[in-house]
């Protein structure tokens, strides 16, 4: 079987190889020459075109200040309005409506009861009282956390969260339960 | 050997050999230098230096559109200059600048008396700054006045009274209250009570700081629900500057401890 015979001399297949190897560096060194050269021009029209946008907005800035300057006097009394009108948002929104709170109590209060004294703050108030008996003030507190109270607030169903009934007495002299309680309530019902 | 052919000791360059692979190579070596060069110069000093002023763009930008936004808005306030005016009169008669403790004291004088209550006790002190968290973490500061209050009412009448209080115009709060039922000298039976009121004033002092936008908008509906509401709040006149009063160093203690 004839195989291929290679009669190129050693020193010319040097040479070519050396060739080969020159022009396929000056090629990749030309290739990424060219690559960068695009990368940097690139870089340098972008950055360029950005700066001239900066410069733009910097002018549009000094133009819109100088006529906001020209209205400070607007602007401050707008600020002092605003201020306020934060401040009352607030205040109006944590405000809890006592009025209502004492009107869902009266109402859930049976005819029986009487209430000699109320201590109300933020949360819970303690009050004393008398009733004719002992089922009246049961009555009186299962009303306080009936959560299906009818007629009173609606809103306010849920309003009294625990009742702790501290004391209970009878008096003998006017044949009178007298009692104590603590009554917590939920205030944010009472918020706007 | 000949002593033509004598070599040196130590390294042994043969030049020739480098300064052919120099010239062989010289073009890809020149464009690999222009290529680092380039990179050095341009490239690099570029690609890092784009995403800071990338931001500096984003951020005029930002700040472009807020004073546009900002134009606007003070534009706006400026037609409508005259219900500026109305609105800041109506609120500061809601939120007072000063104490003006006399009229507050008419004020609730006022109101307990025309809730049919007697009044038995009015007195004064000024209470601790007060910062309530407004919104966006922005906190304002302000001052209260707080009254302590004496009167013999029903309960009906009570009643009436904590509805005006909320009611009235110049904002004021009960933060406790307590009642007791006494016999009166006639013998009828009254409700004894005793209110702490508070009442806080405010007095703003901006400045007008060009770069920040102005978040008040007048035409905003949860402004104009606020105005209303405003609007439909009681004013009171001042009848009686020479009310007598009693101011006390601290507020008055006017709640008792809970026996739970």
């Amino acid at each position: 079987m004839a195989g291929d015979i290679n009669l190129i001399p050693q020193s010319e297949v040097v040479e070519q190889i050396k060739t080969k190897a020159v022009k396929t560096s000056t090629l990749v060194a030309l290739i990424f020459l060219g690559v960068v050269v695009l990368i940097c021009t690139y870089l340098f029209i972008v950055t360029g075109s950005i700066k001239k946008q900066i410069s733009a907005a910097d002018s549009a800035i000094a133009s819109l200040r100088g006529r906001i300057n020209e209205l400070s006097l607007v602007e401050i009394s707008a600020r002092n309005l605003d201020k306020k009108y934060k401040v009352l948002n607030t205040l109006f929104a944590q405000r809890p409506k006592y009025s209502a709170l004492l009107e869902e109590l009266n109402i859930r209060k049976s005819k029986q009861i009487t209430i000699d004294s109320l201590d109300l703050k933020i949360g819970s108030m303690n009050i004393s009282g008398s009733a004719g008996n002992y089922i009246a003030i049961a009555g009186f507190v299962n009303n306080l956390l009936d959560k299906t109270f009818e007629g009173g607030n609606a809103k306010l169903k849920e309003v009294f969260t625990t009742v702790s009934l501290n004391s209970v007495s009878l008096e003998k002299s006017t044949n009178e339960v007298r009692f104590f309680i603590v009554v917590n309530y939920n205030d944010s019902l009472l918020k706007q | 050997m000949k002593s033509g052919e004598n070599k040196k000791p130590g390294l042994n360059i043969d030049t020739s050999k480098i300064k052919g692979i120099l010239i062989n190579f010289v073009v890809s070596l020149v464009a690999s230098g222009l290529s680092l060069l380039l990179i050095i110069l341009i490239g690099y000093p570029y690609f890092k230096n784009l995403s800071h002023i990338k931001e500096d763009l984003r951020q005029k930008e930002q700040l472009k559109r807020v004073l546009n936004d900002k134009i606007v808005i003070l534009n706006r306030l400026v037609d409508f200059k005259s219900v500026v005016d109305e609105d800041s009169n109506l609120v500061n008669q809601v939120l007072v600048n000063e104490a003006e403790v006399p009229r507050l004291l008419d004020e609730v004088n006022q109101i307990a008396t025309n809730s049919g209550m007697d009044v038995t006790r009015l007195s004064y002190s000024y209470g601790g700054a007060e910062t309530p968290d407004v919104s966006e973490g922005k906190q304002v500061s302000y001052s209260t006045v707080s009254i302590a209050l004496g009167t013999d009412s029903s309960f009906e009448q009570l009643v009436v009274f904590m509805k005006a209080i909320e009611n009235a115009a110049r904002f004021a709060s009960v933060p406790n209250f307590r009642y007791a039922a006494t016999t009166t000298i006639e013998g009828e039976s009254k409700l004894g009570g005793s209110f702490s009121i508070e009442s806080p004033f405010l007095l703003v002092k901006s400045t007008a700081v060009t770069d920040e936008p102005v978040d008040l908008d007048i035409s905003s509906q949860n402004f104009v629900d606020f105005i209303n509401m405003i609007k439909g709040l009681k004013f009171y006149e001042f009848l009686n500057p020479n009310i007598e009063v009693v101011k006390t160093e601290t507020p008055t203690e006017e709640v008792t401890t809970p026996q739970e």
